[in-house]
């Protein structure tokens, strides 16, 4: 048995439920309780989360999961306890690290040696508060329907045939599953039902007869057939088949017991035995009432279970025959996808080489130049696709922040409430992974340094008590824009600049430091003004990491700083790392790229537009504003063969409503460009290269650098 | 493009002591072979603004952008103009992966380890940080880059 591919899965499955059950629980905390919907679901995904675990042998996590469970099941049955539901969920959110950690020790092949006592002490004894000392909550053997679960209904039809001799007072169950496609390992899958079934049965037999074996063809053919020979009655069976992961449907019914030898011909016809399914219908659990199947007699119905993390409320079901569910959804390896995205790149590439040959200079060709025009569009569009295919909104690493504003709240003792915005904006998924960590140090350093101490703090300055961070995504041309502000006390820039000339760092006379600037300083290494570091954070300590991570992804930090208002942490990272639309110019024998989107205009400068302040400073005069020109030869420090404004070429760009003039010596082209971030081991050196955000190869093998725009304008 | 094509195997035990000899100026160099990637022709160079002069720019290696440093003048010798002699070594230390611009590459020599003088101590007066041990060959004297030094301090 590979246990690799399993592994990964259940990785895969144990990460989302996990998230998803904190959400739940968070969502749970900020109502002030838990509905029944939460109990259930919070229910399902620990049970779900014990089994599979138990499956791998994790018993660290299997029996955390088991006794939340069981408290979660107390809950349930008994809806008019009155739990302390903070408790509860501080509980559970601390169960959630530790499954996140066990987790993440398995991902990384270590063995899952957690030490999770404490935590099921805790339980129990939250537990045992619940049910007031009692005896702890029956085991989930019994039938068990909840709140939220129609109240089944069944038909037990006489089976006229039996497939071994029943045994004295036990009950005969046959169930067949089937299992959602695609969802691997069936074997395994139908295993751990029959292990779970196992431990109230007396005896089982199944088809095919040892489900460990390479069996997954003959069970996706023809189902899992079970027969459970135990004490329990068909409920009781039917919620543990329920309770299984990645089953789509299952069949089951009581076998009545022989009646003598007439059932005998039956039985001879019917090989294997038991195989005709007894008519039955279950229950779709979390299905809406409205799509219920209505009630045919005679005819097979299947249960339905949602996938097990349902991403949406779940879809109502098509009406029987035996609805198959087909996923519109699937998960693909990422590397799939990167490796995809460098493909588009080289193609890209390449076309640009077959298209700006040289072989085929001077050349008239019509028709190569229609068959071009049609490639040229087509990967375009290609690349559309796969860039959208990557893209996934930024909702998920928002929310994340919520649990650690509750967390970092109830630490400091304060009281904060995140507002989100823009959680839909779609971020590539490279660029998402890479955010979680630097967010979360911004979130925390608001909280901890940012907000005022106490309420009374926070009312003296004629602001609501509960103090409020607000996270915001938002597209800005080809860039995703994402703040983070609270409303607290601000940045003291006069004790930033008097750290800052303590430490050497200020060449200039103060007066010279602008606001922004000033603030910039929090971000170099080792650069705190917090006189005391807390556990959370001392702020500067991480600032400068959290700026190191975003410039990695491409992307730049800012400050701003209100006194006594607040400050906003503002993060700019492109799109995505992947294929910018840009002008190709040239600046004697070098050549650059400037991204389309910021370009505004461009054209030969008039000389009577030219200013020229008094410091040498030279300036333009576009649509009856004056705005600043870099000579991209002086920048760069290259020879320029356009020494005076009439011999080049004036490209006005813009980035965020601020604008400049570049001049160049002349345009070349329009190109696509794959953006290549600049060696490491030259910004490791020199850091971000002003006016340089990256490169990329162009058609004929040369590297054209990309002129960042951002840092021409301010 | 022709390459000169460098030998991986790494069973073949004589391959510690084996350098790859190149010249700058009268001098000659030699690095051991596990470092070295490729040996790449001249080839235009992408010039970048702010570096230091000894980091000649970006080169595109077969899709990989690879900075490349001129080692005559990381040794602060005088500039040389390049010509159809000068080699790009790649190089790849840490992960680092870094082309070395030097006049001409000589040929693959083994060096066995009792012919190597550690130069720790005569450093200083070697003007050269980056040469690490001296080694005596049947043609002359070779001097041992460090290239951990070479490229990342």
């Amino acid at each position: 048995m590979n246990n690799d591919p399993m592994l990964e899965m259940y990785v895969f499955e144990s990460v989302q439920m996990t998230e998803q059950l904190e959400g739940i629980l968070i969502e749970g905390e900020q109502l002030g309780g838990f509905n029944t919907e939460h109990i259930n679901e919070i229910f399902r995904i620990m049970h779900t989360l014990k089994g599979s675990a138990a499956m791998m042998e994790y018993t660290a996590i299997s029996s955390l999961a088991h006794s939340l469970e069981d408290m979660f099941y107390y809950i349930r049955e008994n809806s008019d306890a009155s739990p302390d539901w903070s408790a509860i969920a501080d509980i559970c959110l601390d169960a959630v690290d530790f499954f996140k950690a066990e987790v993440a020790k398995v991902q990384n092949h270590l063995p899952s040696d957690g030490d999770n006592s404490a935590l099921l002490a805790r339980s129990k004894a939250c537990l045992d508060v619940l049910t007031g000392k009692a005896p702890a909550a029956p085991p989930a053997e019994s039938a068990v329907e909840t709140a939220a679960e129609p109240p089944p209904e069944e038909e037990k039809t006489v089976q006229t045939e039996e497939s071994a001799p029943p045994e004295e007072g036990l009950n005969v169950i046959s169930i067949r599953v089937f299992f959602q496609e695609d969802c691997k390992m069936e074997n395994i899958r139908a295993y751990q039902i029959a292990n779970s079934l196992a431990e109230v049965a007396e005896r089982i037999e199944t088809v095919p007869a040892d489900f460990l074996e390479d069996c997954s063809d003959d069970i996706i053919a023809a189902g899992a057939q079970m027969t459970v020979y135990t004490k329990e009655n068909l409920d009781a069976i039917k919620e543990i088949v329920n309770q299984a992961i990645f089953v789509k449907s299952f069949e089951i019914g009581m076998l009545e017991k022989p009646k003598a030898e007439e059932a005998l011909p039956a039985a001879v016809e019917e090989t294997p035995p038991a195989q005709e399914p007894s008519v039955t219908e279950t229950a779709a659990p979390e299905a809406p009432p409205a799509a219920e199947p209505e009630k045919t007699p005679l005819s097979a119905v299947s249960a339905e279970k949602p996938p097990p993390p349902p991403p949406a409320p779940a879809k109502s079901l098509p009406p029987m025959p035996a609805p198959e569910v087909k996923a519109s959804v699937i998960n693909v390896n990422v590397d799939k996808l990167d490796r995809l995205m460098d493909l588009m790149g080289e193609i890209v590439i390449s076309v640009a080489m077959v298209i700006g040959s040289p072989d085929l200079e001077g050349l008239k060709l019509d028709t190569f130049e229609k068959s071009a025009s049609q490639l040229l569009k087509n990967t375009n569009e290609l690349q559309n696709v796969i860039m959208s295919v990557r893209m996934m909104p930024i909702s998920s690493t928002f929310h994340k922040m919520t649990r650690i504003v509750r967390d970092t709240a109830k630490k400091l003792g304060k009281e904060a409430e995140l507002v989100i915005l823009g959680e839909e904006t779609e971020v590539d998924k490279n660029m998402i992974d890479s955010l979680g960590d630097p967010l979360m140090h911004i979130v925390r350093n608001s909280m901890d340094h940012g907000l005022e101490d106490t309420r009374d703090e926070r009312a003296a300055a004629g602001k609501s008590p509960v103090g409020r961070i607000t996270l915001e995504a938002r597209n800005s041309g080809s860039d995703v824009i994402i703040s983070c502000s609270d409303d607290g006390r601000g940045l003291d820039r006069d004790k930033i600049l008097a750290k800052a000339r303590k430490n050497g760092l200020l060449t200039r006379p103060d007066a010279d430091y602008s606001d922004r600037e000033i603030y910039q300083f929090i971000m170099l290494p080792g650069f705190s003004t917090n006189d005391q570091v807390t556990e959370l954070s001392g702020r500067g300590v991480g600032m400068d990491v959290v700026k190191k991570n975003i410039e990695k992804i491409g992307g730049t930090v800012q400050l701003d700083s209100e006194p006594g208002k607040g400050m906003t942490v503002t993060i700019r990272i492109p799109l995505t790392l992947a294929i910018l639309q840009a002008i190709e110019i040239k600046v004697g024998s070098n050549f650059y790229l400037i991204p389309t989107l910021n370009i505004r205009e461009s054209f030969k400068p008039a000389m009577k537009d030219i200013i020229v302040d008094p410091e040498g400073n030279e300036m333009i005069l576009f649509r009856g504003e004056c705005f600043a020109i870099n000579r991209l030869g002086r920048l760069f420090g290259v020879p320029s063969n356009a020494e005076t404004f009439d011999q080049g070429i004036m490209i006005m760009v813009e980035d965020e409503g601020r604008m400049a003039g570049l001049f160049a010596d002349e345009l070349v082209s329009e190109q696509q460009a794959v953006v290549k971030p600049i060696p490491s081991f030259i910004t490791e050196r020199i850091g971000q290269i002003r006016g340089i955000s990256g490169c990329t190869i162009m058609g004929d093998g040369n590297i054209d650098l990309i002129i960042d725009v951002k840092s021409l304008t301010l | 493009m022709d390459e000169i094509s460098v030998r991986y195997d790494n069973e073949e035990s004589g391959m510690a002591n084996e350098y790859m000899a190149f010249a700058i100026g009268s001098e000659i160099y030699g690095l051991k072979i596990e470092y070295i990637s490729e040996i790449l022709n001249m080839q235009t160079i992408t010039v970048v603004p702010e570096v230091p002069a000894y980091i000649k720019g970006i080169i595109n290696m077969r899709g990989k952008i690879l900075p490349v440093m001129d080692v005559r003048l990381r040794f602060n010798k005088e500039p040389m103009e390049y010509n159809d002699r000068t080699c790009i070594i790649v190089a790849m230390i840490n992960n680092t992966m870094v082309g070395l611009i030097v006049d001409t590459v000589r040929e693959v020599m083994e060096i066995l380890p009792d012919e190597i003088t550690d130069t720790e101590s005569a450093a200083k007066e070697m003007h050269n940080r980056y040469i690490k041990a001296v080694g005596k060959t049947e043609a002359g004297v070779v001097l041992l880059l460090d290239l951990d030094r070479l490229v990342s301090d």
